[in-house]
């Protein structure tokens, strides 16, 4: 049978950032894959190796959906090296922080999965919940995208009681919208037509490929950063959620479930932070090295960070969570209708400024 | 840093990744840090949530053997650590995220200065 070339991308409707995957189809059916990054590649490690303090507004845009993990991976490493630790209010804000950004996260690729699929109804409605969640981040930092809270030992801003109630009533109205879409979402046939059984990744092949984050959890691994309860993790009760279909379908409704499990982490942090200093002024030499890594919404992101004993950095090295996942490409699309590729690409969550960096 | 295991020979490193990955363990990354005349490359695997680091240095010049038969997710992290510091691995093409202009200028390494890349910082 003739074997036919499509390339996918570097620019598709699909796709909110650029990659190149290069198919090879029997007609429909796919059987070849391979896939070009670095469209996105501004040399972010080099441009790292800088003064440390600089670093903190550097790593912050290294992603526009992820830029707060990518700080409080960033302050963690410098803080280890240094032998600094946050106050306790900031590691609850930090941990608000980071959950609030993993809704927007969530949020943002359900309505995109939704678009994909056709179900533009529900692309509208995701992005409309969304905007609470950005509401909360702008007036909690001022900033909708770039927040600009994390300093070395510490945050930059606290959440005052008015804002603390403010985040409240914000996320008792995101649940309570949330549960409708959940509902309308996980019955519907289109959706559960277009994604239940296709694109499987089988558990073995998420362990053998060290996929990450809910891209791994949707397939039966309970991997989850979490669990080393750094910042204010260590007080908060929480399990990573598994799923064992390992489909389009399951990628999805783990991000719903994953929303929810934001919502009550952030009220857990709430409920628990107690009045407090949120940082102190810190200038010294960085001498040493040190290995960071958190749970973005994405999956494990990794910082390496080496001092000098001056204030520049020897080397910053970054894996993100995307880097990991790309890999399972030709695993999940081998075989797959044509038609099927475009979502499939999408559940993973892909996103190349990350991974190009 | 915690749990560096050094080794100085590839022999130890397949020996020591082996023995990580019968664990259970799971390549996180590959670093590579420029040591002016060597480099050393890091080995970051993660066995049941605590990272063990296994740290070689490498001659410039001398092709660099590939653990991709032991960790499957390796390729990437090798093309990366290939490219960025024009280091041979055996099996690797050592093409990812540079242009084709920009091919062999191993930008990571001490020696490259950032002017030398399309378009600088």
């Amino acid at each position: 049978m003739t074997v036919t070339t499509v390339p996918f991308g570097p620019q598709h409707p699909i796709l909110p950032e650029p990659v190149h995957v290069k198919l090879e189809l029997e007609e429909e059916k796919v059987v070849g894959v391979s896939f070009e990054v670095g469209y996105a590649h501004r040399g972010m490690e080099k441009a790292l190796e800088t003064d440390y303090m600089k670093g903190i507004y550097l790593s912050e845009r290294i992603c526009g959906i992820c830029s707060n993990i990518h700080t409080t991976t960033y302050v963690n490493a410098i803080e280890k090296i240094i032998g600094i630790e946050a106050h306790k209010r900031a590691k609850y804000i930090r941990t608000i922080m980071a959950e609030l950004e993993r809704l927007h996260s969530h949020l943002l690729w359900l309505g995109h999965a939704g678009e994909a699929v056709g179900f533009e109804n529900l692309f509208m409605r995701l992005w409309d919940v969304r905007e609470i969640v950005m509401d909360t981040l702008e007036f909690i930092s001022g900033n909708r995208v770039q927040y600009a809270m994390n300093t070395i030992g510490g945050v930059r801003r606290d959440i005052t009681p008015k804002k603390e109630k403010m985040v409240e009533d914000h996320m008792d109205k995101l649940e309570e919208k949330m549960i409708e879409i959940k509902r309308d979402m996980l019955t519907d046939y289109l959706l559960k037509k277009r994604t239940a059984g296709v694109g499987v990744l089988k558990k073995e092949d998420a362990e053998r490929l060290g996929t990450v984050g809910p891209n791994a959890r949707a397939s039966g691994v309970p991997w989850d950063l979490r669990m080393t309860r750094y910042e204010a993790y260590e007080y908060i009760n929480f399990h990573p959620i598994v799923l064992e279909g390992g489909d389009n379908l399951s990628r999805v409704v783990i991000r719903v479930e994953e929303s929810f499990q934001a919502i009550d982490i952030i009220r857990q942090c709430l409920n628990q932070m107690t009045p407090g200093r949120t940082w102190y002024r810190y200038r010294h030499e960085v001498s040493g090295e040190a290995v960071a890594r958190t749970e973005p919404p994405r999956g494990e992101l990794f910082y390496y960070i080496k001092g000098n004993g001056t204030n520049i950095l020897e080397r910053v090295k970054i894996r993100t969570p995307t880097f990991m996942n790309l890999m399972v490409l030709p695993t999940i699309l081998m075989g797959l209708q044509f038609a099927d590729v475009p979502i499939t690409i999408l559940s993973i969550d892909p996103c190349f400024s990350c991974t190009d960096r | 840093m915690k749990n560096d295991i050094l080794v100085t020979d590839t022999q130890g490193l397949i020996s020591r990744l082996r023995e990580l990955a019968s664990k259970g363990g799971r390549l996180s990354a590959i670093t590579g840090v420029d040591l002016g005349e060597r480099l050393e490359v890091i080995y970051s695997v993660d066995v049941a949530y605590t990272l063990h680091n296994v740290r070689i240095e490498i001659e410039p010049g001398v092709e660099h053997i590939s653990v991709n038969d032991i960790f499957n997710n390796a390729w990437m992290p090798e093309n990366e650590l290939s490219e960025m510091f024009n280091v041979k691995i055996h099996g690797i093409k050592g093409q990812l995220l540079l242009t084709d202009e920009d091919m062999g200028k191993a930008p990571l390494l001490k020696s490259t200065r950032i002017e030398v890349l399309k378009g600088g910082f």
